[in-house]
């Protein structure tokens, strides 16, 4: 099990947003399932991270959890209260502490304003701070993530996209969340810029001790920073477990499959190894039983019956198959 | 193997609103026949620029200055650069980056197929043309070649549609391919596939691929060489094999460092930032951020030096290590 999970900073149970697909008159033929029922646990200071490709649910779950969407279904307790309810008070006071930091920080900071007022916007909304206590808190994370104070009279074109990301991160340190919901941190980063970023993340959590939801479709980067991963695959979990029990023994074969199509330098060529044929059903016409069943090279009558439920197989890894890979 | 094309030398600058910037800096490019070569670096390193002008399709107001732009030995580069192009009938295929935002959302992917066949001259019938066509979607692997062409490119997912394009650039049996980034938009799944056909497909029709890509890793997996580039100057470059085990131009080395890899700690990130090229610094544009400079990197710039196959432009370049 999970260090600490007695007392998880954040439960989630069978969490599920599904939304409506209307056709060009409005009226609704269908549900997208983008997220079906996803459980899991987040320990104080622990790095989580989600993997999965585009459609998998990874940003839907991230945004139900800090309330961006509303859930469908499920539950979300953090630190021991219910915060499924995006309107209800206790719900907005709990979500002070559970920030979403968004994947593409030039598009949420608000091109008019400049740095220095994007910042103090949470403390103004949140918080009955003066204007001077305001300002201190705006030093004090801007030095946090490595920016000088001539950065505030800036506007959000005016500095590199690297800084961008620092200047989104200074922004959820603002309300001092206890847990940061990351949506693809590093997406369109160059490396060394990726690099620094990282280091940044890391950082930031030591001296705040915060904990980590980090959303990625880049599985090197999560390989390295994350203890516990999620694999998404069309709105599910289908395996969860520490970083290297699901990285270097996959039970799920769409983990190993994800796996395969990484390049890794100095080795194989995936040419030689890359064997997933297919591409991702829409998620608004799922096939029954298995949702991977399709693409799954091990699949087998059982998987178009009966879909597999997330199994604990010991040592916190668990998986959603009917024949899963032996480890 | 003999050459295909060679680039000299080549500088090229655009106007821009704080004054010229300076995108390429006597720029040095071979490709084999039939080689993939894999031009790398970070944004505003200038491989976008230099696949385009390989391409010929720089945008309006680049000034481009050199020693040659050579196709199989003919230098297209020149006042009458275009007419040599087209009297060339030398055949390059493009591969983009987004592949929606490269077919029109108004016609049918045949439609739009056939045109190239069209333009690039080929007579034939319809049903001649179609027959090609529905040929090159089976070698890319598309599922039902002939149903893909009636459907529009919205109709169609990401990955396929890149299948879709691929085709279409081989479609004019091509000596060279330039594809821009063509993975950077799909996930890794689809992106193996995608480069495994791309190798694949290169191999068999013996066409020579340019592929730009900030992605080491998908370097790595179809490249015979590598090209690597740092704000518009060529740094290193070397086979597949030697380049990930001995980089030898110190930003090469940075570079692969910063990368993430299974088993090590946090990568390295390389300090200082990109200059602004339109006042680059003199010399190896390099020196200001680089741990090896000398006094000589400010003023002058390395001519190309290194073993056979491996062209390094360094005064102190990382010394070779013993093969383990």
């Amino acid at each position: 099990m999970p260090p600490d999970s007695q007392n998880p900073t954040l439960a989630v149970e069978s969490l599920v947003t599904h939304f409506p697909i209307r056709n060009s008159f409005g009226i609704r033929t269908g549900w997208l399932r983008a997220l079906d029922g996803v459980t899991l646990d987040v320990a104080p200071g622990e790095v989580l991270g989600v993997v999965g490709e585009s459609g998998c649910g990874k940003s839907t779950f991230g945004k139900t959890l800090c309330g961006i969407h509303r859930a469908s279904g499920g539950r979300i307790v953090f630190q021991g209260e219910d915060a499924t309810h995006a309107g209800s008070a206790q719900a907005k006071r709990l979500r002070r502490k559970l920030q979403y930091c968004y994947q593409d920080p030039s598009a949420s900071l608000d091109p008019n304003w400049t740095i220095g007022r994007s910042l103090a916007e949470p403390l103004v909304i949140h918080t009955r701070l003066s204007a001077a206590e305001r300002m201190a808190r705006v030093h004090a994370a801007l030095e946090d993530v490595g920016l000088a104070r001539e950065h505030l009279s800036l506007y959000p074109h005016e500095i590199s996209g690297g800084q961008q990301r620092r200047v989104g991160l200074a922004r959820i340190l603002m309300l001092q969340p206890s847990l940061v919901v990351l949506d693809e941190p590093t997406a369109g980063l160059d490396l060394s810029v990726q690099a620094r970023v990282l280091r940044l993340l890391m950082d930031l959590r030591e001296r705040h001790a915060l904990s980590y939801i980090f959303i990625s479709h880049d599985l090197s980067v999560v390989r390295l920073i994350c203890r516990r991963v999620a694999v998404m695959y069309l709105g599910r979990v289908v395996e969860i477990g520490p970083a290297e029990a699901v990285f270097g023994a996959p039970s799920h074969p769409y983990t190993a499959a994800l796996l395969s199509a990484l390049p890794v330098v100095g080795g194989e060529r995936i040419s030689e190894r890359f064997r997933l044929e297919g591409e991702p059903p829409s998620p608004g016409r799922l096939p029954g039983g298995c949702r991977f069943r399709q693409r799954c090279p091990r699949a087998g009558p059982a998987c178009a019956q009966q879909e597999p439920e997330l199994t604990p197989g010991g040592e916190g890894h668990a998986v959603a198959c009917h024949f899963p890979l032996a480890s | 193997m003999t050459e295909l094309v060679r680039v000299e030398d080549v500088s090229v600058d655009f106007p821009s609103p704080g004054g010229t910037a300076k995108v390429l800096d006597r720029v040095n490019l071979t490709i084999g026949d039939g080689e993939i070569v894999g031009l790398v670096g970070e944004s505003g390193c200038g491989k976008t620029t230099l696949a385009r002008l390989i391409l010929g399709v720089l945008p309006k107001g680049a000034a481009v200055r050199g020693t040659a732009i050579s196709f199989s030995g003919q230098n297209v580069l020149g006042d009458r650069a275009e007419t040599a192009r087209r009297q060339l009938g030398f055949r390059i295929g493009f591969v983009p980056q987004e592949p929606r935002a490269a077919l029109s959302p108004l016609f049918p992917i045949g439609v739009q197929a056939a045109e190239i066949l069209r333009w690039s001259g080929s007579s034939g019938d319809r049903a001649g043309m179609r027959r090609r066509i529905a040929d090159m979607f089976a070698r890319v692997q598309l599922p039902d070649p002939h149903a893909i062409m009636h459907r529009y490119p919205h109709e169609v997912s990401g990955g396929q549609l890149q299948r879709v394009l691929i085709a279409m650039a081989l479609l004019r049996e091509p000596r060279l391919v330039v594809a821009d980034e063509p993975t950077t938009a799909l996930d890794v799944t689809i992106q193996a596939q995608i480069l495994t056909l791309l190798r694949r497909l290169a191999l068999e029709q013996k066409v020579a691929v340019l592929f730009t890509t900030h992605d080491l890793g998908a370097a790595w997996e179809i490249c015979d060489r590598i090209t690597v580039m740092y704000a518009g100057q060529e740094a290193e470059s070397a086979a597949v094999g030697t380049f990930f085990a001995q980089p030898r131009h110190p930003y090469a080395g940075l570079l692969l460092g910063s990368m993430p890899r299974p088993g090590a700690g946090l990568p390295e990130s390389i300090t200082g930032a990109v200059p602004n090229l339109v006042t680059p610094p003199g010399g190896c544009r390099f020196h200001p951020r680089c741990p090896r400079a000398l006094p000589i990197c400010r003023a002058e710039r390395p001519a190309p030096a290194g073993p056979a196959g491996q062209s390094v432009r360094c005064h102190n370049p990382l010394p070779e290590r013993d093969a383990a």
